[in-house]
């Protein structure tokens, strides 16, 4: 007979009550799984398509809320490739493309530019130039069931299927990339354009108080673009994503709030139900403090096995919101460090509700609590 | 357990409490001391006093005034009052107070339960006891399917697990049918007996007394008798 004894015993005997608040758990940490989670793969995926590939400055259209509707002259790449601090400068252009029942995101890339050094070839080889070549992002390929030296028809033009692809952003796992000239040949209103610049400076220049002057001159010079450091850029982004960074803080903050009080209204009334057992514990000898641990273990050990019930349901919910949006942009990213911080709130959680059947229990005079209940 | 010296177990000096809801002096000047290997009976009637003075032993109530010393420590000073009752006190209710849906080892084990590590000594004397006792066939049998006589049983097993310096009784055969009250006397005497253990025994049953060497009597909350 250990303390884990008696707090899974104890549990064990109210099973309706604890299966309730469990589910009620579960559900409200999958409520801030899927909340959270929708933002955080929005930004992770931003991250990863833009700073850990190098690039300090992004330059768009000006005025362009979101970003797949801004229009840039492709030449402007090579006038900001002139600047002595930039080491590369290379547009880049995404359309989106009707595939089976949803859209596909279609990137077009210079046939020399860095970013296919970024990205990891698995089957074949990167489109050459001039030629009507495509690439498929690993997922994409797995669930469409395409395979190189097939066919793939992108808005009326057979492309050749030359090679797989796996990428770090979840933008481009599901998604396809093609040489920028032959997706601008695609569509009259891609002509000579691309979505936007990625800008790499050159090792010496790469600083923030450089970053900072180079985005002003860069920006007098190109007043008709936004051109911004990419931090900033990201930051824009993750506020632009489907639900508001805040508003997902908002939800899962006020379903967290609400978790805590039915997990400390539970435990109260436990308390209260069993005034009578605590306060013939407290006379044969159990010291408020043994209480106390119980009570907290008894309180994290629920909170801790719904919350993970309630994450792994959260994932799975975050998977299937993504499955059922229209665009395949984005797959779920949900990190360890997501789910680390999940975790901590969920702890934290649990040692709040404990704190009022805590306090009562450090109240309780043990005969008055055994004769009386 | 094994008070076998003469000095006293308990002793109170002027032990006074008067509870302040009803200004009724509870307990009134109460001058004690009990040997070590003492099989004491408290009679009195209903309101006298008897439960009042068993739990002012225990440090389960403060005393208005005087003083209560055990095992030649004076229960005022000790600050960790559940502690000292855990290491030197075994409780035996009328109504059992057993933990429902436990177990009957597990119930015997409840108080001593120290940390989330398991003891296995503890968890050996604890069945040896119980097997003792005629309770060695219902260890793992949950304690809401016991009958009234073997929960007693269990309740002075696990009273007795840590070896107290005192065991105070409040009316342990109240609930019991006579059969069953003979048997948990009877034990009650054997523990006396064999281990020399120190018994409090509060009840208004004359036929109890007769197990006990010693009766003392107490009527609005002053000892009126005590007989050998």
């Amino acid at each position: 007979m250990t303390f884990l004894t008696f707090i899974v015993k104890d549990i064990a005997r109210r099973k309706i009550r604890f299966a309730l608040t469990f589910l009620g758990i579960a559900i409200g940490v999958a409520t801030c799984v899927v909340m959270l989670g929708l933002s955080e793969t929005i930004r992770d995926a931003f991250k990863n398509a833009y700073l850990k590939r190098d690039i300090d400055i992004v330059a768009f259209q000006k005025d362009q809320i979101y970003i797949f509707s801004s229009k840039v002259d492709a030449s402007v790449s090579v006038q900001l490739q002139a600047f002595p601090e930039v080491r590369d400068a290379t547009g880049v252009l995404v359309d989106f493309v009707g595939y089976q029942d949803h859209y596909l995101p279609v990137y077009g890339w210079e046939f020399d530019s860095p970013l296919f050094k970024k990205i990891l070839i698995t089957q074949g080889r990167i489109p050459e130039a001039g030629k009507n070549e495509v690439i498929l992002g690993d997922v994409f390929a797995a669930n469409a069931r395409e395979k190189v030296g097939d066919k793939l028809n992108i808005k009326g033009i057979d492309f050749d299927i030359v090679g797989v692809y796996n990428s770090e952003s979840t933008f481009e796992k599901s998604a396809l990339i093609v040489p920028l000239e032959a997706l601008q040949a695609l569509d009259e209103k891609n002509k000579n354009a691309v979505m936007g610049i990625n800008i790499t400076l050159k090792d010496a220049y790469r600083n923030k108080g450089v970053i900072d002057n180079l985005v002003q001159k860069m920006t007098r010079r190109f007043p008709e673009l936004t051109i911004q450091p990419t931090d900033l850029f990201i930051a824009d982004r993750a506020k632009q994503s489907l639900l508001g960074d805040k508003l997902a803080n908002l939800v899962a903050l006020i379903t967290l709030i609400a978790v805590i009080l039915g997990l400390a209204n539970t435990m109260l009334t436990s308390i209260f139900e069993k005034k009578k057992l605590i306060g013939l514990l407290l006379v044969i000898g159990w010291q408020t403090g043994d209480l106390l641990k119980v009570l907290l273990a008894e309180s994290l050990f629920m909170i801790i096995s719904a919350g993970l019930a309630g994450t792994a349901l959260g994932i799975y919910a975050t998977d299937l919101v993504f499955k059922t949006m229209d665009v395949t942009i984005l797959i779920p990213s949900l990190g360890s460090g997501f789910l680390i911080k999940i975790f901590l709130a969920v702890f934290l959680a649990g040692i709040i509700s404990a704190i009022i059947p805590l306090w009562v229990i450090s109240k309780l005079n043990p005969i008055e609590t055994v004769k009386n209940g | 357990m094994g008070n076998e010296n003469s000095s006293p177990v308990v002793r109170t000096v002027n032990l006074t409490k008067v509870f302040p809801q009803s200004s009724v002096r509870a307990l009134d000047d109460i001058n004690l001391a009990v040997t070590g290997g003492d099989f004491v009976c408290i009679k009195g009637p209903s309101g006298s006093g008897k439960s009042t003075l068993l739990n002012t032993l225990a440090g389960l109530i403060d005393p208005t005034d005087g003083e209560v010393w055990i095992q030649g420590r004076r229960l005022q000073d000790i600050r960790n009052k559940a502690l000292f009752r855990r290491q030197s006190i075994g409780f035996i209710f009328q109504d059992f107070y057993l933990y429902p849906d436990f177990t009957v080892l597990e119930n015997v084990l409840l108080p001593f339960i120290r940390s989330f590590a398991f003891d296995g000594k503890l968890s050996d004397k604890a069945r040896r006891i119980l097997t003792d006792i005629g309770m060695g066939g219902k260890l793992r049998q949950n304690v809401n399917t016991l009958s009234t006589g073997e929960r007693q049983r269990t309740c002075i097993a696990r009273a007795i697990l840590h070896d107290p310096a005192l065991i105070l009784a409040d009316e342990p055969t109240g609930n019991l049918d006579s059969k069953n009250a003979v048997l948990t006397l009877e034990i009650l005497k054997k523990i006396n007996t064999d281990h020399q253990a120190t018994i409090l025994m509060v009840t208004h049953d004359e036929q109890v007394m007769h197990y006990a060497g010693r009766v003392i009597a107490i009527v609005d909350g002053k000892t009126t008798a005590d007989s050998v």
